[in-house]
């Protein structure tokens, strides 16, 4: 059957030549076992095939109409207002992302003034602290902008030397000013600074 | 049958919403019992069915008349169900509970005599065991007594194709019968 099975199905399918096929069908007239093969073959197909033929309840094919257009009334109303459905999220998310942008900028600013005060209130000499307070509390936006540029160099006394990797940190990081920079600095650096305040300023920085 | 067809979309084209009830009552039992051969059920061959019956009302506009409406229909109709088979497959991949909802689908069937019942249980279990696109031209060849030069423009691919697909099919059909006898 195997070996016939090949043939048959090769044979329905269409598969074989014009040359296989001339030699199929005349082994077919002549070979009962091949006939018989192929018609218990056609068999099986064809009982698989009288489905096609079921009776259904008419009813769901008389039903299927009015559901359509149901469903096509509903898309088409979603679409009146599908511009609507897409732009509330839409304009929620911009909104949200606004407010997470101020907020961020505000703590930014509340978290530089916290530092400064804290580094301010360290310096044991009442004139220079009060001094960076001043400038601090009237102008706090200029005074972190005047930190990011050049002129941050005019802040620092000119006699001290901050080697280039310190210097890069101070004016590549946008916010950098030289409290919150303090914090970045290693501890040689950081010994460095301290030195050069001292014999500069001679101010005992505590 | 052609002209007849052409016939209701220039009616529909041109408002007359008649004509397009009328391309549903020539089709849907086509549409459905693709789309229930290819599924195995009736809850998702009925949503294929409305699916494709939706996507004929919206494209319609879009017929260019170079195909007939029947080859049109049996585009959506195989795409929307192999589709359809790939939405369940994944659904399934992640779903614990395996379970198809039988009562269910006894529950909603239309067919409701028993002869036809179990004959179409029988198909069931064989096809669905077979991979989608060749269930798909065995279904076409054995059930819609479609030519390979019709499949090939539906399905878009080579007679040579679909004729090993074909054969693929009915040696594991045949396989599969046998095992069930």
């Amino acid at each position: 059957m195997k070996t016939n099975e090949e043939k048959i199905l090769k044979y329905i399918s269409g598969q074989l030549t014009k040359e296989e096929l001339f030699v199929f069908e005349e082994e077919l007239k002549r070979s009962d076992h091949l006939k018989k093969d192929y018609d218990n073959i056609k068999l099986q197909l064809n009982d698989l095939s009288k489905i096609k033929n079921a009776e259904t309840n008419e009813i769901y094919f008389t039903n299927l109409l009015p559901k359509v257009y149901q469903k096509i009334d509903k898309k088409k109303k979603f679409r009146k207002f599908e511009s609507i459905y897409y732009l509330v999220p839409t304009v929620s998310a911009v909104v949200v992302l606004f407010l997470f942008l101020i907020n961020t900028k505000t703590n930014n600013d509340t978290g530089y003034k916290d530092l400064a005060n804290e580094v301010v209130n360290n310096i044991s000499d009442q004139e220079v602290s009060d001094k960076y307070l001043t400038e601090l509390e009237t102008d706090p936006e200029n005074y972190v902008s005047n930190q990011n540029n050049d002129e941050l160099s005019v802040q620092i006394p000119s006699d001290l030397e901050l080697n280039s990797d310190s210097y890069t940190r101070l004016i590549g990081n946008p916010l950098a000013n030289e409290f919150s920079t303090l914090r970045n600095l290693s501890d040689n650096d950081l010994e460095t600074v301290y030195e050069k305040l001292n014999s500069t300023t001679s101010q005992k920085v505590q | 049958m052609q002209d007849n067809d052409f016939d209701l979309i220039k009616r529909f084209l041109s408002g007359e919403e008649v004509a397009f009830n009328l391309i549903v009552k020539k089709y849907q039992k086509k549409i459905y019992w693709h789309a229930r051969q290819m599924m195995g059920n009736h809850l998702d061959a009925d949503e294929v069915t409305q699916e494709v019956l939706i996507v004929i009302f919206n494209k319609l506009k879009n017929f260019n008349f170079n195909s007939s409406l029947y080859t049109w229909i049996y585009k959506i109709v195989t795409t929307r169900s192999l589709n359809q088979i790939r939405k369940k497959q994944i659904k399934r991949f992640f779903s614990i509970d395996d379970n198809d909802g039988d009562e269910l689908q006894d529950k909603h069937d239309i067919v409701e005599e028993l002869d036809s019942k179990e004959k179409l249980e029988k198909v069931k279990k064989v096809l669905q065991k077979i991979p989608p696109k060749q269930r798909q031209i065995f279904i076409m060849r054995n059930f819609e007594d479609l030519s390979y030069e019709e499949i090939s423009e539906i399905t878009g691919k080579s007679v040579g194709g679909l004729k090993a697909n074909y054969f693929h099919a009915l040696k594991k059909v045949l396989e599969l019968t046998n095992e069930n006898k």
